[in-house]
């Protein structure tokens, strides 16, 4: 009889150890896969920072090459093109509603 | 009595150290608790500030001219490099000096920060490695064009504002600074906590200036060959809607690399002959002379109190109106005109035009000019004030004061900033025109108008002329004073101040040269001629704040006028047509707005409306489609964005569109906002970026 009890007793104690030792290894892996998948969303943020960064840089890049500034000096040369007298310019006005 | 044992004693030493351990464990928790708590907190978590995005400057169509673009500034700690060489290698790939590349690899330093900012995917293979730690960081971009930069100042290193409209809305443009916890990671890296309790950073508001890109770069250029080609040493052109005072341009360029701000607010000048109108309107608001009122000019040469004055051009007969004094720029005439006003009025005059006082534009510094009190004139201030001496002004004074003749009168506050937004795309400011005073009657501004339509016409202003549309000015030529040394010969300002069209100005441009030394230094050579060039690309260019509707109104206006009523047969002859036919006669009793005209002959060919002595221009056609039923276009060509949220692509885009916008596209789907955004004030022509969502 003392025999089963202690039996008894040691099964209680290996699984409450058994226990914790799961629940110790889930709030581990909890945390662990928390850190990972914070690292995910830091690089995915930084990746979004630095695509929205290059996108700026380059909409400011084209906005310099198809400015006036660069544009006409090249049309100017390369094109022999040249901006039109006033005479030159036809404006073709409409009323409202003409499709 | 029973004495403990062995066993005793070890079970009651071990129950002590039970206890002593619970009661440092309830000392921990309980008593030092908040301690421990805060030191974890400083050991697991640092809080680091977020910088706020500066609010963007836009031109007035919306194109960003400095904006924030989010960098990293780059930091080493070269005993956690576990790969030496291949940092060095990144390093060298992002242009990092050699020497830096050096120290940041060197073992013996602990945190070495290089130099620079740089673009986060240009140094993502480098922030990638163990021990190169990154921090954000936001770099002010600004458009190329130096004109631009003047106006819109700078921010140095540390985003601190140290000049022009960066400095004036600094509050407005700097947002609020954000805060974030972030958990430390013993391989290096932080990461942002979600949910932690960060405070956003607030992104300082949108400032939406007057100035027009396209029209400040036609400027700039015309004034960088004008500058090569007269061998100036600086000069200005400075663009104003005379309806709105809203400044569309403003140009300075100086040899000098001192130069610094905008010039043209900053840089007074004697104007010499641009003032004389400002006499002639002052004289006609007296009722002291009539227009065509004449004047002997003495052969050119007068005498008041003991100083010779001179005509620069001598016209032809005894005597000058003062049409044509003005048309002739006759410093005889306008200085006999001009003793018909007592001192007092000469100068309250003047003063009333805005001369001797800032305008009061948005801007960190502006003169105010000289404008002297009678009390301290000498016997020949008046004539010398007549001629536009003894006065000094700055560009955007005097195209200010022009644009008085150009609305009808009023002396309006110049303006360079539109509009100014929120984050979130809300209008906390938008300009209004402002009329400081009226400074001469409605009348007397037409006069004005047909008397300076004139100068161009016949007169010293030719070379500023149009083939096809009437334009309005006069020329300035000034002997330039050298501190301390007076006059000095050869050096002169040469300036043109022009109204455009002439019927119902859109612009009012002002152009100035500093010591023009080419083959001629006069105005009517040097300054007329840029006149002409920006107007031309003006016309050429579809964004350059010009109301084409009413512009072919008044190229039809100038046409009727010029091929004479017996070639077109007006059906709705617009009332502005008169005073315009009838210049050389008496103002009418009031001035109306141009109407449109319809031809019914449309299209018409106007072979040969080009004026005479430019003979190489090609034959025009100007074609002008029937305006029956067309409303008059409203007094200036500002509009509202209408509220196209909800609406499918297709109708969003229709009614942009049909408001006279140009409609740039970003999505699918239904419309969700535009930008700017619904009911902000564009004119014609400007571009919206329609923003849809599926």
């Amino acid at each position: 009889m003392a025999r089963l009890v202690a039996a008894r007793g040691r099964t209680i104690i290996a699984l409450a150890l058994l226990g914790f030792v799961l629940i110790a290894a889930g709030v581990i892996w909890r945390r662990a896969e928390g850190v990972a998948q914070l690292r995910a969303l830091q690089a995915l943020d930084q990746q979004r920072l630095r695509l929205e960064a290059e996108r700026a840089s380059l909409e400011s890049d084209i906005r310099d090459a198809s400015s006036r500034a660069v544009l006409v000096p090249i049309a100017e040369s390369r094109l022999n093109m040249h901006i039109p007298s006033d005479t030159q310019v036809v404006i073709i006005t409409r009323s409202p509603g003409t499709p | 009595m029973h004495r403990p044992g062995r066993a005793g004693l070890i079970h009651a030493a071990l129950v002590l150290f039970a206890l002593a351990l619970i009661a440092r464990a309830a000392q921990v928790q309980l008593w030092q608790g908040a301690l421990w708590t805060l030191r974890a907190q400083k050991q697991h978590y640092a809080v680091s500030d977020i910088p706020a995005p500066r609010g963007e400057i836009l031109d007035a169509n919306g194109i960003p001219l400095a904006e924030s673009r989010e960098m990293v500034r780059v930091s080493v700690a070269p005993r956690e490099l576990t790969n030496s060489r291949a940092a060095a290698r990144e390093m060298d790939a992002l242009d990092v000096p050699r020497s830096w590349i050096t120290r940041a690899t060197d073992k013996s330093r602990a945190w070495v920060t290089l130099p620079g900012e740089f673009l986060p995917g240009a140094a993502a293979q480098l922030t990638a490695m163990r021990g190169v730690y990154v921090e954000p960081v936001l770099q002010r971009v600004y458009t190329l064009r130096e004109a631009t930069r003047r106006v819109v100042g700078r921010v140095n290193s540390n985003g601190e504002a140290l000049e022009g409209l960066e400095l004036v809305l600094d509050s407005l443009l700097q947002g609020r600074r954000g805060k974030v916890t972030r958990a430390r990671d013993p391989r290096g890296p932080r990461f942002a906590l979600p949910g932690g309790t960060d405070v956003a950073p607030v992104p300082g508001d949108d400032v939406v200036l007057t100035i027009n890109q396209a029209l400040q770069e036609i400027s700039e250029r015309a004034l960088e060959e004008a500058m090569s080609r007269t061998g100036a040493d600086g000069g200005d052109i400075v663009i104003i809607d005379p309806n709105d005072g809203e400044i569309r341009a403003i140009v300075s360029k100086r040899s000098d690399p001192r130069s610094s701000g905008i010039p043209a607010l900053t840089e007074p000048f004697e104007p010499g002959s641009v003032m004389k109108p400002f006499m002639a309107a002052a004289l006609l608001q007296a009722g002291k002379v009539r227009p065509g009122e004449t004047v002997p000019i003495d052969g050119g040469t007068y005498t008041i109190e003991g100083r010779t004055i001179h005509d620069a051009e001598r016209a032809e007969g005894a005597a000058l109106s003062l049409r044509d004094v003005i048309r002739y720029s006759s410093n005889v005439g306008i200085v006999k005109f001009a003793q018909r006003l007592t001192p007092r009025e000469e100068f309250e005059a003047l003063r009333d035009f805005g001369f001797g006082t800032p305008t009061g534009v948005d801007y960190p510094a502006e003169a105010g000019g000289v404008l002297r009190p009678p009390a301290q004139w000498s016997r020949q201030s008046a004539a010398s004030l007549a001629m536009g001496y003894e006065v000094s002004v700055t560009p955007v004074q005097l195209v200010t004061a022009y644009a008085a003749f150009a609305n009808g009168g009023e002396l309006l506050q110049p303006a360079l900033v539109k509009e100014i937004r929120a984050p979130d795309g809300t209008v906390i400011y938008r300009h209004t025109r402002t009329v400081v005073r009226r400074v001469v009657s409605d009348q007397v501004a037409h006069t004005m108008r047909g008397i300076l339509q004139g100068v161009v016409e016949e007169g010293t202003g030719k070379r500023a002329e149009l083939g096809t549309y009437s334009v309005a000015g006069k020329t300035g030529t000034a002997r330039s004073a050298v501190p301390g040394k007076g006059y000095v010969s050869g050096r002169y300002s040469a300036s043109f101040v022009g109204l455009f069209p002439a019927d119902h100005p859109q612009y009012v441009v002002v152009v100035k040269l500093e010591n023009p030394t080419g083959s001629s230094y006069y105005a009517a050579n040097t300054a007329a001629p840029i006149m002409k060039v920006v107007l031309e690309a003006a016309i050429a260019s579809r964004d350059a704040a010009l109301d084409r509707r009413e512009l072919a109104v008044s190229e039809s206006l100038a046409t009727a006028v010029r091929g004479g009523s017996d070639s077109l047969a007006v059906t709705r002859v617009a009332s502005s047509v008169a005073p315009r036919a009838t210049s050389t006669a008496e103002p009418p009793a009031a001035h109306t707005s141009p109407a449109p005209v319809a031809l019914t002959s449309a299209p018409h060919a106007t072979s040969g409306t080009a004026p005479t002595g430019d003979t190489a221009r090609v034959t025009s056609a100007v074609f002008t489609l029937p305006l029956h039923d067309v409303p008059a276009p409203p007094p200036h060509g500002a509009r509202a964005v209408p509220d196209v949220h909800g609406l499918t692509l297709r109708d969003a885009v229709y009614a942009l569109h049909h408001a006279g916008f140009h409609v740039h596209v970003s999505g699918f789907g239904r419309a969700q906002s535009t930008s700017p955004a619904a009911g902000a004030m564009l004119q014609p022509g400007a571009d919206v970026t329609l923003v849809a969502v599926p």
